[in-house]
């Protein structure tokens, strides 16, 4: 293996060590705030999701199974990869897919992320909604992929009301957070283009379209 | 074009002047009107954008954005170090490198180690000014670009021209040419028919890529993270489906803490696209670990120094507060009137190239960049972290007086100028004669603006700084002239 430019060396360029009292930095996150919890939240999110070209659709808690088997049907995927944390959501959506002919393929650890290349849709729950700008905060902790959302053609996910937070902020000043994820990943639309000649396209490697059941309990 | 013309463009022979690319792009009218109509509606959007959603909080968002990096680039060493000690924490490699030679050296021996053949890339200027895709492929590694902008340049062997927008001097008739030659499909100009293309060609490549490189938009020290920034999805596939994922990155780039980052998230994309936010965000913190069912086993950084010490060090330090956003070429007439990026000669370009190039190439192999402003401002009104460009093209213009860059009547000029605004009467005789010799000189123009006479070659010695040069005749009647007439002012007025 080549070794660069030793860590001290390459350091020492950059000026004299500082103490950790270099670190005294105070920044005022309200001046961002573009959304507050006093907002209704839910119908914030709706309305950013559509417009950023997102499927988003209201459905309530006891239907749920029945709404996402009728939207499986509209989609008709042959096969689906899943990344669902929840046993229970992931039991449901398994009978939801069966009943609208999908087949589940098994996109883990022992065919890795290349089998997400053939199927047709990916079935994610998420971590938070945001209402100010309509993204998907997605999580790739507790055995959740890291590819589901982005490689298959089509993404849809599973958002609880309740884990719509008002801005962006809300997310990057929450405390008490546990061990970060590897990777998290912030969907603010579906996979979009403008290079050429700033033509908008979407669909350019990530999916085409976004589709999100928002549960209301 | 050439791999040679193509490492031109971006890497020319030194000194660069910037006179024939110019001449070039001025003739060629289409990739100017492209340049104009793409900058001009980004800038417009800009404003909007801004106006809509922070309005006048804005100015208070921007100064708050420029204190984060002031006070990181004021402490980088100490940000550096932690964020060396995080990503070591996860599992992760920091690799140290001094010159571009060096991090490229390091990214192909971390390829070879791993018997890479294939590698996809996302979109980096980092990576360009480092010329690491030639390397790479040099040390038998297919290496494929996988912005939908960048792969069109790469496989027209060109140079981006812009840094969010690299085909910006392109059109669909150059994309559709490039794809039927180089991957033969049928020609079309339709840029969803384009997309459909590029996207099913690279999917076989994200599929089999062994190794995914990546720029980053941010990297966070306390928690040794990663954050991109993309609209298409390339960078996310580049970096979750190869076995290791190499980041390359300017020692810049660090900000001290995730709960810092919503400030840089909410301007970037504004400023840069007009959107509240990038598509896709992707903070990336270690390698795939146990628990996680995909994403590469093997994480790389690869901090590169490559002059930015030396800028740190200098009282131009601000300049390395950029977030690379795009907004001050947008903003730029300049830009506009050059055709883009390639006549900057060097990776980055617009304002924000025009000063940090000579500092970090040296001002010498780029003496045209300092001068390549108005000075209108309206670079620095476009930069969210506040930069004050106007200040920096000055600060260079002098050290190239003080250098002595400029030749010696330049500066015979500049002296006698300087000592002609000091006394009243040397200023005004000077300005008299001065119109009675331009009186001389100028000639009347069909097709330019006014029926007023114009400057187009003046005789040696100011022949070649007129070729580019058309300058209208000064008033008839000097301001002082017509402040007494018409004003009726004393004789001492």
């Amino acid at each position: 293996m080549v070794e660069g430019t030793s860590r001290e060396h390459f350091l020492a360029r950059l000026g004299p060590a500082t103490s950790p009292a270099a670190e005294d930095l105070s920044v005022d996150h309200e001046l961002l705030r573009l959304v507050g919890p006093e907002e209704d939240l839910l119908a914030r999110f709706m309305q950013e999701a559509a417009g950023l070209g997102m499927q988003p659709r209201l459905v309530q808690a006891e239907s749920l199974e029945l709404e996402m088997s009728r939207l499986l049907s509209e989609l008709a995927p042959v096969s689906a990869c899943l990344s669902l944390a929840d046993g229970q959501l992931r039991s449901l959506v398994l009978r939801a897919m069966h009943s609208a002919g999908c087949e589940a393929r098994d996109t883990t650890m022992s065919r890795g992320i290349a089998a997400q290349y053939d199927v047709d849709i990916g079935i994610t729950d998420v971590c938070h909604g945001v209402a100010e700008t309509g993204s998907l905060i997605l999580n790739s902790a507790a055995g959740r992929s890291r590819g589901a959302h982005l490689v298959p053609p089509i993404h849809l996910a599973i958002l609880y009301r309740e884990q719509i937070l008002p801005d962006l902020v809300d997310f990057f000043t929450a405390t008490g957070e546990s061990e970060l994820a590897t990777a998290q990943v912030f969907v603010t639309g579906p996979s979009k283009t403008a290079d050429i000649e700033g033509v908008l396209v979407t669909g350019v490697h990530g999916p085409r379209a976004v589709h999100i059941l928002v549960v209301d309990n | 074009m050439s791999d040679d013309q193509q490492r031109h463009l971006l890497d020319p022979k030194l000194p660069y002047l910037m006179g024939a690319r110019i001449d070039k792009a001025m003739a060629d009218d289409a990739m100017r009107t492209a340049v104009t109509s793409t900058t001009a509606a980004k800038d417009v959007l800009r404003k909007e954008v801004f106006a809509n959603s922070f309005a006048e909080r804005y100015p208070a968002i921007k100064r708050e954005a420029a204190r984060i990096k002031a006070h990181c680039l004021d402490n980088l060493r100490h940000y550096i170090d932690k964020f060396a000690g995080a990503v070591e924490g996860l599992g992760g490699k920091v690799h140290f490198a001094s010159d571009s030679q060096e991090a490229n050296r390091i990214c192909v021996a971390i390829a070879k180690a791993e018997g890479a053949r294939l590698c996809v890339k996302s979109k980096s200027m980092v990576t360009e000014e480092a010329f690491l895709v030639r390397d790479l492929e040099d040390a038998g590694v297919e290496t494929v670009e996988t912005d939908l902008g960048e792969f069109i340049v790469q496989l027209d062997r060109d140079a981006p021209s812009h840094i969010v927008t690299p085909m910006i001097h392109k059109d669909r008739r150059a994309a559709g040419r490039a794809m039927q030659r180089e991957l033969q499909v049928e020609y079309s100009e339709d840029p969803s028919k384009l997309t459909a293309i590029a996207r099913s060609y690279l999917r076989d490549k994200f599929r089999h890529a062994d190794l995914g490189i990546s720029g980053a938009n941010f990297l966070i020290a306390e928690s040794g993270s990663l954050v991109l920034c993309t609209n298409e999805g390339n960078a996310g596939l580049s970096v979750t489906s190869p076995r290791v994922h190499v980041v390359f990155a300017g020692i810049e780039k660090v900000i001290p803490r995730l709960s810092d980052l919503p400030f840089f998230l909410k301007l970037l994309a504004r400023s840069g696209t007009g959107q509240d936010l990038t598509v896709y965000t992707n903070i990336i913190s270690g390698p795939r670990r146990s628990s996680d069912p995909d994403g590469p086993e093997e994480l790389h950084f690869i901090l590169l120094d490559n002059g930015r010490s030396k800028v740190l060090a200098s009282d131009q330090s601000e300049l390395l507060a950029c977030i690379r956003c795009g907004a001050c070429l947008n903003a730029c007439p300049v830009f506009r009137a050059v055709g883009g990026g390639h006549a900057y000669g060097a990776v980055y370009s617009g304002p924000i190239g025009a000063a940090l190039t000579p500092l970090l190439r040296g001002l010498e192999n780029y003496p045209d960049l300092p001068q390549a402003s108005s000075l209108c401002g309206a670079c620095h009104e476009a930069c969210p972290v506040d930069i004050d460009l106007p200040k920096h093209f000055v600060s260079l213009r002098r050290a190239q007086i003080e250098q002595q860059i400029v030749g010696w009547r330049e500066r015979l000029a500049y002296r006698l100028w300087a000592k002609s605004m000091r006394s009243a009467l040397l200023f005004r005789m000077g300005s008299r004669m001065g119109r009675i010799a331009l009186g001389l000189l100028s000639s009347r123009q069909s097709g330019k603006a006014g029926d007023r006479r114009w400057l187009m070659r003046l005789p040696w010695p100011m022949k070649a700084w007129s070729m580019d040069r058309d300058l209208p005749m000064p008033a008839r009647r000097s301001f002082r002239q017509l402040w007494k007439s018409e004003c009726g002012v004393g004789k001492n007025g």
